[in-house]
């Protein structure tokens, strides 16, 4: 079915009450501002795999990036050919890795309705091993290649480096959700509930894939002369307490600038509020190895071991530090 | 005017920043940050060379070294 709708409002209404497979903004669009419909949309829909095209008049570079963090599939500006509308259109993605266990996926649903649990199990459980074994993250991979494309401004690879990693969060969704069934259909309650939870998680990790996304956004807008865009990143996550988005933002800043003991710092920062204290000290470590008059760091320090780094510089977290437990839980 | 008796908004004698007294926490950490935030977003040179100058001595004054930011 096609439809037609020229407000905001209307699109997010039609989206509540019809399936969709594609939709298509024009950057006129009235009632909203077209990345936050954009977002709205994604949020609303969350696992549902869809295209989302916007065809533009405006190619500003700030436009550009609000759209894309948003989520859009595709980005196509006036004037345009049918052939690249129908490049775009595309429902079939091409025969790519995550195609791959995208047909595994279908493959699971349909085992699944006949009641072929044990199959349908099997089909779900290939698609899941990579992610489960240790050390390998597809989607962070995609996610975080689309952050490096947008500052690299190489925006047609930021689409498709970002759309590779939600394809890759529904596809596990919905594998965890399809193996929850299978379980419940087979009875097995204690499985049942724990791919439940599983989904549950990668449910969180999208909508924190999301809004990592909006914050690098507006750093990437704003600070164009930032040394390092992923340090301010991170210290904008922490506020913002994505303690674990945190830390991967800052790995990334060290990945720039490996003799920055400020990164260090921050990292260590990030690292006791994900109540990570060892990793969190060794980071402190770091930082006064490269700067041994950091003052911050030498509070630091003395809060994790209680005692003085210029004293013992390879002291332990001191037991039953409550200082410590009550600022990381602040 | 009752409200200039009440203000406790003052401008920050190293950075320039409106600091609210005393609720807001303002060291010479967060000079340091409020500075390099203006650096980020300065497109015109002669400004830039300014606000890298208040920066470096910023930076000798603190013991620290570089352009990023602290999370304070
Ligand atoms: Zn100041």
């Amino acid at each position: 079915m096609n439809c037609r709708l020229t407000s905001a409002g209307a699109v997010l209404d039609f989206i509540r009450h019809n399936s969709i497979q594609t939709i298509i903004l024009d950057s006129s669009v009235s009632g909203c501002n077209l990345s936050d419909l954009i977002f709205q949309i994604r949020k609303y829909l969350r696992a549902t795999p869809l295209n989302m095209l916007v065809i533009s008049d405006v190619s500003a570079e700030h436009f550009v990036v609000d759209v894309i963090t948003a989520g859009c599939t595709g980005f196509i500006i006036r004037p345009y050919t049918l052939d690249t509308l129908k490049r775009h259109m595309r429902i079939k993605p091409e025969a790519d890795a995550v195609h791959v266990s995208e047909e595994l996926l279908a493959q699971g649903q349909s085992l699944l309705a006949t009641g072929d649990y044990a199959a349908a199990i099997g089909e779900f459980k290939e698609i899941v091993a990579e992610k489960e074994s240790e050390g390998s993250d597809e989607a962070r991979r995609y996610f975080e290649m689309g952050m490096q494309y947008l500052l690299e401004r190489k925006f047609g690879k930021a689409i498709v480096a970002f759309n590779n990693a939600l394809r890759l969060n529904s596809l596990f969704i919905k594998a965890y959700e399809g193996l929850a069934e299978a379980y419940r259909g087979r009875g097995d309650m204690q499985n049942y509930q724990e791919y439940l939870q599983k989904a549950a998680d990668e449910y969180a990790r999208m909508d924190q894939f999301a809004e990592v996304k909006r914050v690098f956004a507006k750093i990437t807008k704003q600070d164009i002369h930032a040394p390092n865009a992923y340090n301010t990143l991170g210290i904008e996550l922490r506020h913002k307490k994505l303690y674990v988005e945190a830390v991967h933002a800052y790995i990334n800043a060290l990945k720039l600038s490996p003799q920055d003991e400020n990164i260090y710092y921050n990292l260590a920062k990030a690292q006791m509020f994900a109540k990570r204290f060892d990793d969190a000290l060794s980071s402190i470590r770091k930082c006064l190895e490269l700067n041994a008059d950091h003052s911050e760091a030498l509070d630091l320090y003395r809060l994790f071991t209680k005692v003085d780094w210029n004293d013992d510089k390879s002291a332990k977290v001191a037991e039953n530090n409550k200082a410590l437990n009550q600022i990381a839980n602040d | 005017m009752a409200t200039l008796g009440r203000s406790n908004i003052r401008a920050c004698p190293v950075c320039g920043k409106m600091v609210h007294c005393p609720e807001e926490r303002h060291t010479l950490l967060h000079c340091r940050n409020f500075l390099l935030k203006q650096l980020y977003q300065e497109s015109v040179p002669f400004r830039r060379k300014m606000l890298q100058e208040r920066v470096n001595s910023l930076n000798e004054r603190l013991s620290l070294t570089g352009q990023n930011l602290l999370d304070t």
